[in-house]
């Protein structure tokens, strides 16, 4: 057995190290192992760091100073293993490697560069966690409503009760188009001296339908539309977004408990208001200016807010909030985040370790060229309106590496630029189907476009009625499907081949 | 080979030669293929070692040994019959520079033999070696590799196995190395530990398995390279220069074993070797190839035509007038290189020679028959 001096390695560590070592090289090499254990480690370290920090979920988030301490953990981690990997480099030995094995590698290479970089989520996610082991999300919604509902109550006398107007005139297409057309023209004047209503157009009209709180139609043009003040002294954006009870509007408050004067038992409701607060207080925050925020001190909701502590409340409420949603509003971003930093980085171990570090060099330095070259031209060339011009450039090139890439089957030597066109063929194969797919979306939206504007609609209203979400979802889910095949079947074929063939 | 085997070790023991006898008899067993006997001369292998660092062997060695070599003989192990394992024909090379051009050079290779390459620094000696091992494209000619069908680089490299002069340095532990070479030449499990503990006993390397690169020397780091070499059972065998890191006994030591080692049934294979050490290589090698600014000068498959005199060289302290007065007649040339003589003759031979220095009562303190040497083409 080995007698290695890694620290922290417990004996079944060791034992699965050196069976891999004896059965499994090709899994051995990548330590996948050992990145897992250590990764495992620092995850639970950090997850200990975090649990404790983020103990109180009404406190402001901090997560970004632990997260620029996990980014350097997860780097040096990365940098130790990569020291590793390109260290020993044995992967270009000849001997009996499996055809399995090189896509084996790439998958393991994907989990351990996966794991290291996943340590810098955990602190956000425990955050997360944390919010979420200590409030849940019914109970936010209905402590913000209670909140509201007995402040109204309390302070009835001093709230406002009016409800605010808004006349509204529906314009015509053709003052809508020569608005849109000629904005500081004559037409515009023309039309602003007809009256002094809001002027809106049908897009405005549905937004304000579905906003407002009352609206009054006077005729088909002339609509007044109706806000009603501001009810919410504690409130939070996406509060209720999952979950069953809804945040009550200013309008709803106002129209279940102030349409006719309240008889509340005050002492009651003052004790569990001041609980409230006192539940939700978000520790350190003073009581904004009221100047500054509702221009006067004598305005309702600064007394009121004043009065109960409610900012300190507002705050601990948007606090938890923000970290009980952060991972379903921000998830999926987070996933790419990890997944192409995943991908990128793995590319680049692979491909240095199937090339020669001379071609691994000179292949970063042909990528840096041609961006430089490619930017030139596409400046010249204007570079398309949604950077089609790129993706074209993106795809000539791919077709151009593949190409000469092929050649590797026929060459009697190796050369260094085949082994340069493997390289960056291989790096581009991934993300070949989402530039494909960009370039068939921008396609579509050239045409959507171009058949509006004959029909002569608003071109700047467009609904658009091609999702390309799903399409970009499939493309990113193709382009390591398409590696991972291409891998097995030519890839590895490919560098094989260019390893073992002589120098000229 | 069975029975000369057997012969050979007992004549190594009833010699005291208990080195040799190990060593050989390791072999032996490994031609066997029984996994209970390589144990067993591993464990004679071991006990051996400790004994002489503690300075004495004990009484039973050559006991178990003889035991050992009975049980090994009881097998019956054949040694296979040669195979031609490698054609070179008019192979030539010329780099890209145009700076050097390796002539067009030609011969053929068996398992079990070995191929011994000399000549000066920067003649082509490597250049040969590379294009025979797939890493230079050739010019020129071309190689068959007779045990292959079809072959593709990657399996003729999986073939061959070539070390170079300066060995790439190894990471991590010896032995881990070791391992992992046995592992991706399909040796798993407990053959794998087997064999690499094997090739530690064989080469003399246990103690230091547990080092890494940095903490063992140039010599080392040349054995241990070939013990990896070996793990991966290549069937031909390039070495470029292996004996330069080496001391005068580990060069002899290495040479033998390599020879044995291409002999053995377990793995027979051919060698390639490259050195400056002539009288090493032409002791152990079958063939020997002298090359001069690329052209292959000689070759020992054809000396009988190439050579036409006898030749031999000698160091003494005996002045300059006195030697040439002794050989002033006859037809003898004698040239004097410094530190030592060298005589050509097409009449008189080696041992002639030889009885005219020490009738002459010449004092010697060195004389070698260098008839068949490519020493006389430096």
């Amino acid at each position: 057995m080995s007698t290695s001096n890694r620290p922290l390695v417990p004996s079944f560590l060791q034992k699965l190290d050196d069976r891999l070592l004896r059965n499994y090289p090709a899994i051995w090499q990548t330590r996948v192992h050992l990145v897992l254990y250590y990764a495992l480690l620092v995850a639970a370290a950090i997850f200990g760091l975090s649990f404790v920090t983020y103990a109180n979920a009404k406190d402001n988030s901090t997560v970004g100073g632990m997260l620029t301490f996990t980014i350097l953990i997860s780097l040096l981690g990365m940098v130790i293993w990569v020291i590793y990997l390109l260290r020993f480099n044995v992967f270009k030995r000849f001997g009996q490697w499996r055809a399995t094995d090189s896509l084996l590698m790439y998958v393991l290479f994907t989990i351990s560069v996966a794991a290291i970089i996943s340590i810098c989520f955990i602190p956000s996610a425990v955050q997360t966690m944390r919010a979420n082991q200590q409030f849940g999300n019914e109970e936010v919604v209905q402590d913000i409503n209670e909140i509201n509902r007995t402040a109204c109550l309390l302070e009835y006398d001093i709230l406002d009760l009016d409800w605010k107007p808004d006349t509204c005139r529906l314009i015509s297409k053709r003052e809508e188009e020569a608005v849109r057309v000629s904005v500081d023209t004559v037409a515009e004047e023309a039309i602003s001296r007809e009256d002094s209503y809001t002027r809106i157009d049908t897009a405005d009209l549905r937004r304000r339908m579905s906003q407002t709180d009352s609206v009054v139609k006077l005729s088909d043009s002339v609509f007044i539309f109706y806000s009603v003040p501001d009810y919410q002294f504690v409130d939070s954006y996406k509060a209720d977004e999952y979950t069953r009870e809804k945040v009550l509007t200013s309008a709803q408050l106002f129209r279940t408990y102030l349409k006719t004067r309240p008889n509340p038992d005050r002492a009651v409701l003052v004790a569990r208001l001041n609980a409230l607060a006192a539940k939700w207080a978000a520790p350190g925050y003073q009581f904004e200016n009221g100047y500054t925020v509702y221009g006067s001190e004598e305005h309702y909701t600064y007394r009121i807010r004043k009065k109960y502590a409610l900012t300190a409340a507002d705050y601990g409420i948007d606090n938890v909030v923000e970290k009980k949603y952060e991972w379903k509003d921000d998830g999926s971003a987070y996933f790419r985040l990890l997944w192409y930093f995943t991908l990128s980085i793995t590319l680049l171990l692979f491909i240095y370790r199937h090339s020669t570090t001379r071609t691994f060099f000179l292949s970063v330095l042909t990528a840096v060229l041609l961006s430089i070259l490619t930017g030139l031209m596409l400046m010249g060339s204007g570079g398309g309106s949604e950077g089609e011009n790129f993706f074209i450039f993106l795809v000539f090139y791919y077709l151009l590496f593949g190409v000469l890439s092929l050649v590797i089957f026929t060459a009697r030597s190796r050369s260094v630029f085949q082994g340069i066109a493997l390289n960056l063929f291989t790096f581009l194969t991934p993300f070949m189907p989402l530039v494909v797919t960009s370039l068939y979306v921008i396609s579509k939206r050239y045409a959507y476009l171009h058949n509006r504007t004959i029909e002569g609609s608003v071109y700047y209203a467009i609904k658009d009625d091609f999702d390309s979400g799903p399409v970009y979802l499939l493309a990113e889910l193709a382009g390591p499907v398409l590696f991972l095949i291409l891998l097995q079947f030519l890839i590895r074929i490919l560098y094989r081949k260019w390893q073992a063939a002589p120098e000229q | 080979m069975s029975t000369s085997s057997h012969a050979e070790i007992l004549e190594y023991l009833n010699h005291g030669d208990a080195g040799l006898a190990v060593r050989r008899l390791l072999d032996y067993c490994l031609d066997t293929g029984q996994e209970e006997l390589i144990r067993e001369a591993i464990r004679l292998s071991r006990s051996y070692h400790q004994a002489t660092e503690i300075g004495s062997l004990p009484d039973s060695f050559t006991e178990q040994a003889r035991s050992l070599i009975d049980k090994a003989a009881a097998t019956g192990q054949q040694h296979p019959a040669p195979q031609l394992l490698i054609t070179a024909d008019q192979v030539a090379k010329t780099y890209t520079g145009g700076n050097f051009s390796l002539k067009p050079i030609s011969f053929s290779l068996q398992t079990g033999q070995v191929l011994g390459v000399v000549g000066e620094n920067g003649n082509g000696k490597t250049t040969l070696l590379r294009c025979l091992a797939g890493q230079l494209a050739l010019d020129g000619g071309k190689i068959d590799y007779h045990l292959l069908r079809k072959p593709d680089y990657y399996a003729i490299k999986n073939h061959i196995a070539f070390i170079p002069q300066r060995i790439p340095r190894w990471y991590g532990l010896l032995k881990d190395n070791l391992h992992f070479s046995a592992a991706i030449s399909g040796i798993h499990d407990g053959d794998n530990d087997r064999m690499v503990e094997f090739m530690l006993e064989r080469l003399n390397l246990t103690r230091f398995a547990h080092l890494t690169w940095n903490q063992i020397s140039s010599g080392y780091r040349t054995r241990f390279e070939i013990a990896r070499i070996l793990l991966q059972r290549p069937r031909l065998l390039i070495l470029d220069e292996p004996l330069a890191n080496l001391d005068i006994n580990a060069q002899q030591t290495i040479l033998t074993d390599l020879v044995f080692m291409a002999r053995a049934a377990h793995n027979p294979m051919g060698i390639v070797l490259s050195s400056q050490q002539l009288h090493e290589v032409e002791k152990v090698a079958d063939t020997v190839i002298f090359i001069k600014d690329g052209n292959c000068l000689y070759s020992s498959t054809d000396k009988e035509e190439k050579i036409t005199s006898t030749a031999i060289e000698f160091e003494t302290t005996l002045d300059r007038d006195s030697i040439h007065g002794l050989f002033a007649a006859g037809d003898v040339s004698l040239q004097y290189n410094g530190g030592f003589y060298t005589i050509e003759s097409t009449v008189l031979s080696a041992a002639q020679l030889l009885a005219t220095l020490v009738q002459a009562q010449v004092p010697l303190t060195y004389y070698r028959d260098i008839t068949y040497s490519t020493k006389r083409f430096f």
